[in-house]
């Protein structure tokens, strides 16, 4: 009895590893809960397939469902990542909702630089919505930045930075930066460019 | 038993070959990558959507960002505007309980007491209305109770009497 216990012991690991195309149905799934708009369902899906081969392709995925779910930050943090780990990954559509993300976190700068990438990658529909956030980004950048604005998104960097969210603290840094020179009087630029500066990784927006 | 073990100690030794090329668990052969990557961008070109607000610079130093408050979806109204349906239901159902006062008595104990306490909580809130010279609300008017509350109002401790709210031919009717 112990040499059966022990021999299906040892045949174990040749049945449950982990078949490669895992990932791939994983993404498959989740791609299916995007469309039927279960948003939870299909982040699940996506996470699982980071972790079963899909990597830094399911990342970006796993972005743009916490986009649809509302949670911009935390998708603008995964979007960082998703960009370190599968740069190739990216493309208009993906550039699109991480767009969005940045718009709906208030980084406006962020969104505009993102959404001149989509152009006509992402298709007519989404490259037509990206023309019409651009016209509204920019009628709204029409008139010069305040102070507050400028000394909000730095506030909001410091918290971010408390809460050792750095992507997410130079992200707000950089916004703060680019209004900042938006301004006649470049109020506090030096200061968000430099602490920008200090912490910017490769490939951002 | 012995031959299985036997049986089982052979297939390991055929080794890593026959590990791969045994078990058939996979009838379905594996998507393709293009595939995978239409299906994915058309999920994604299918649920695209426009931001919620249009661009504002924050104005306040304590604005909260979006991101952590996010703008709740506009949800139904609890009572506050009673649609035709509601209050066509109301009618129907409010002469049930003053038309047969008999029936609060046979409730059992708790939900009685649970009414009576209902009831309680309503007449304070009439009295607090008065004493701010507010009229009490009417059935059917934005700021009333829903009717089903006055069909379970009998008076503590006495017979059950037609709840204000609910009743159409109540004293509070005109």
């Amino acid at each position: 009895m112990k040499r059966l216990a022990l021999s299906l012991l040892l045949l174990l690991p040749l049945y449950v590893r982990a078949e490669p195309e895992e990932g791939v149905a994983h993404l498959l799934a989740g791609a299916s809960h995007f469309r039927e708009k279960r948003f939870a369902q299909a982040l699940v899906e996506f996470r699982v397939a980071e972790r079963s081969g899909a990597g830094g392709e399911a990342m970006w995925y796993v972005a743009a469902c916490l986009v649809k779910l509302g949670r911009h930050e935390e998708a603008l943090e995964v979007f960082e990542r998703a960009q370190a780990t599968a740069p190739e990954a990216r493309d208009g559509l993906l550039s699109y909702y991480r767009a969005l993300g940045c718009h709906e976190a208030r980084l406006y700068l962020c969104a505009d630089a993102l959404l001149a990438e989509v152009g006509q990658a992402g298709g007519p529909q989404v490259s037509a919505q990206a023309e019409v956030m651009r016209a509204a980004i920019a009628k709204m950048l029409a008139v010069e930045p305040t102070r507050t604005a400028i000394d909000w998104y730095l506030a909001r960097a410091a918290e971010a930075q408390t809460a050792g969210r750095g992507a997410l603290a130079r992200l707000y840094r950089a916004e703060a930066a680019g209004l900042a020179a938006r301004r006649v009087d470049r109020y506090r630029e030096d200061e968000a460019r430099v602490m920008s500066a200090a912490a910017a990784p490769e490939g951002g927006p | 038993m012995r031959h299985l073990s036997t049986l089982l100690l052979w297939m390991l030794a055929a080794g890593p070959a026959w590990g791969q090329s045994a078990p058939e668990f996979s009838v379905q052969p594996p998507p393709e990558p293009l595939a995978v990557k239409q299906a994915l961008q058309e999920a994604l070109t299918l649920q695209a959507p426009l931001p919620t607000s249009l661009p504002r610079l924050p104005e306040s130093p304590s604005e909260p960002p979006r991101a952590v408050a996010p703008r709740p979806k506009p949800t139904k109204a609890p009572d506050t505007r009673l649609s035709g349906e509601v209050l066509e239901r109301a009618g129907k159902m409010a002469p049930r309980v003053p038309a047969n006062p008999h029936a609060q008595r046979s409730l059992p104990d708790a939900a009685a007491a649970h009414a009576s306490k209902d009831s309680q909580a309503a007449a304070g809130q009439v009295q607090a209305d008065r004493a701010r010279g507010q009229r009490p609300p009417r059935e059917g008017t934005p700021g009333a109770s829903p009717p089903s509350k006055g069909r379970l109002t009998p008076a503590p401790g006495g017979p059950a009497t037609p709840g204000p709210p609910s009743s159409p031919s109540g004293p509070n009717r005109p």
